[in-house]
């Protein structure tokens, strides 16, 4: 992934507070149409995913065995997208499916970000061993790519979508971790920090109240750049067998049970599940490029 | 510089020692390989002569002490499935692996410079807007996901090319293709990106004023200043398509190590699975020293004493 690209963009972020840009952000927002494309997807797929009992025409595991692989029939009859193999209905199972990505994204980011960040300002106020042992591992873990060692994770863990948030989670602290850590360098060096200790504050108060703020624009943009990944890790371990349990509704298992018949002509329970993630994580990525040039303050000179 | 490589060369023996470990302790804890190596109708004293065969009756300890010692020597045991050595096992399948790693760098590389370019060199038009849209979906669609519609378009419905195996170069279009994808668009992006911070300096209005000719300065004195960066993506690329490939080789069902790997943590065939990440954690380690070697070649700058 673009890991250097990200960890740069953050970089130059550091000591920005979000309130101070959000002017920018929303003049952004207001003269870029594609960012205002962004938010408007990125809306409708979220919102498809919250609504997903409301808008499901069929229970997703209810079986229609006189339909089974019924191509889509659009806007009329019973099944809008069509069945799958074994007769469910696809576009209630693709609406519970975003659900299900949506949940995973943002439980796993929550999970990274919590010890991402906490670690990323331990080991940036305290420096020393700690710091080193801290950095050498997300080094360490950062060499390799981040599948892979979803992957391992996956397969040792076992399945279960929590177990899968957790696992998925706990692996993505150590850019969060990297990135913090930088800011917090460069933060405790202030006189704002001297001032706080002069006056007697206590280093766990220092580091909520004083540097905490001042690190977290950076991890804003790391997040936009993370949550399309998790959500693609979580249906590609699913599509591999080693994710989410057979019974959960994951766009991954869908595509993962549609593919086998895309030699029979039924193209639809492979193709339009696909469909979904992406039109759910393009509108993360065009989200994600808003917020990134928001808050990059050597491109909002421009 | 041969300091500096024999430093590497230590930190290399260290990053094989904690991933052996790692991997083999997180292995010990998940379970055991016996239920499935034996007919289920197996008695107590079976059990334990398999389990005895294996050393598998040891202490974890004792275990990974015992395969490091071989592990020296080459040795990574032997496959509980196919009853040969692991570490062949994965080294058969390497080379049809990096096949594809390769192939899926090059043809990115090929195809998004010029892309990359072309869109730097005509901002805001409606060809660089056409690449940046192409581009977003590229970097959004889940590479499963491509190969799928790939096989849906060109095996299914057009009969071009083959869906599976590994043949002539027939067989290596589609599973590159799928590989590609993301990378062209990531490198698309950052080459533009780039290539717009460079064409607004100093020294591209010099090398304009001296007269030189638009393709002289673009391709020689602006290209080459992005390509630091494309360098260090690049290389975590390279990476990444070693995972990656763990899913097209399935969708294709090539026969590389990453197909070979799905199907021996689904077996539980630990040594298989233990010699795979020997192998990978020796590829990335020779793809970094690649890209840092690299880096000394493009900037002269840059020095490793």
């Amino acid at each position: 992934m673009a890991r250097i690209l990200s960890q740069q963009a953050a970089q130059r972020a550091v000591g920005r507070r979000v309130a101070a840009r959000e002017h920018w952000a929303w003049r952004a927002l207001r003269t870029s149409p594609t960012a205002l494309a962004g938010v408007a997807l990125l809306t409708t797929m979220a919102g498809l995913a919250a609504l997903a009992p409301v808008l499901a025409p069929w229970d997703p595991q209810a079986q229609d065995l006189g339909r089974r692989l019924h191509p889509p029939s659009w806007w009329i009859g019973p099944h809008p997208l069509g069945t799958d193999a074994v007769g469910r209905d696809l576009l209630s199972n693709i609406l519970y499916g975003l659900r299900v990505s949506v949940t995973f994204g943002l439980g796993s980011i929550a999970i990274s970000v919590v010890l991402g960040v906490a670690a990323g300002v331990v080991a940036g106020y305290y420096r020393g061993r700690l710091d080193a042992v801290l950095m050498r591992a997300a080094d360490m873990q950062l060499s390799l790519p981040f599948l892979l060692v979803a992957l391992a994770a996956a397969a040792i863990w076992g399945r279960g979508l929590f177990k899968l948030i957790v696992v998925v989670g706990v692996i993505g602290w150590a850019e969060f971790a990297r990135t913090v850590r930088g800011s917090t360098l460069a933060v405790r060096e202030k006189e704002f920090v001297e001032a706080a200790r002069a006056l007697g504050a206590l280093d766990h108060r220092i580091m909520a109240r004083h540097i905490l703020p001042n690190v977290l624009t950076p991890v804003i943009v790391l997040i936009s750049v993370t949550l399309p990944r998790v959500i693609v890790t979580e249906a590609t371990l699913s599509f591999l067998g080693l994710g989410v349990p057979l019974t959960t509704p994951s766009l991954g298992l869908l595509i993962d049970g549609g593919y086998k018949y895309l030699f029979s002509g039924a193209w639809w329970p492979s193709i339009l599940p696909g469909l979904a993630l992406m039109l759910l994580v393009v509108g993360i990525n065009l989200v994600g490029d808003w917020l990134r040039d928001a808050l990059d303050p050597r491109l909002t000179r421009r | 510089m041969t300091r500096y490589l024999a430093q590497r060369f230590l930190q290399m023996l260290g990053v094989f020692l904690i991933i052996s470990l790692v991997v083999f302790l997180l292995l010990v804890l998940t379970g055991d390989p016996i239920e499935l190596l034996l007919p289920p109708a197996s008695d107590l004293a079976q059990i334990d002569a398999m389990r005895r065969q294996l050393g598998l009756d040891r202490p974890w300890y004792v275990q990974y002490v015992k395969f490091l010692a071989s592990a020296v020597r080459g040795d990574l045991g032997e496959s509980f499935y196919f009853r040969e050595p692991a570490i062949r096992l994965v080294l058969e399948r390497l080379p049809a692996s990096l096949e594809l790693v390769v192939w899926t760098m090059a043809v990115s590389t090929v195809v998004a410079i010029p892309l990359g370019v072309l869109a730097a060199t005509h901002p805001r038009t409606w060809l660089d807007r056409l690449i940046l849209v192409g581009s977003l979906v590229g970097i959004s669609a889940p590479t499963f996901w491509i190969g799928i519609v790939l096989i849906a378009l060109f095996v299914v419905s057009l009969g071009w090319l083959p869906s599976s195996g590994r043949g002539g170069w027939e067989h290596l279009v589609l599973p590159v293709a799928t590989l590609a994808f993301y990378r062209v668009a990531l490198f698309v992006r950052l080459i533009r990106a780039g290539m717009l911070d460079v064409l607004g300096q100093d020294y591209i209005r010099t090398a304009r004023a001296k007269g030189l000719f638009e393709r002289l300065v673009i391709y020689r004195h602006a290209l080459k200043n992005t390509l630091i960066p494309f360098v260090t993506i690049g290389g975590i690329q390279m990476g990444g398509l070693v995972a990656f490939a763990v899913v097209t080789e399935r969708i294709f069902a090539w026969p590389g190590m990453g197909r070979l790997l799905l199907i021996s943590i689904e077996r539980l065939d630990y040594p298989v699975v233990v010699a795979y990440a020997i192998v990978t954690a020796a590829l990335f380690v020779v793809i970094n020293l690649g890209v840092d070697l690299l880096y000394a070649l493009i900037d002269p700058r840059i020095r490793y004493e």
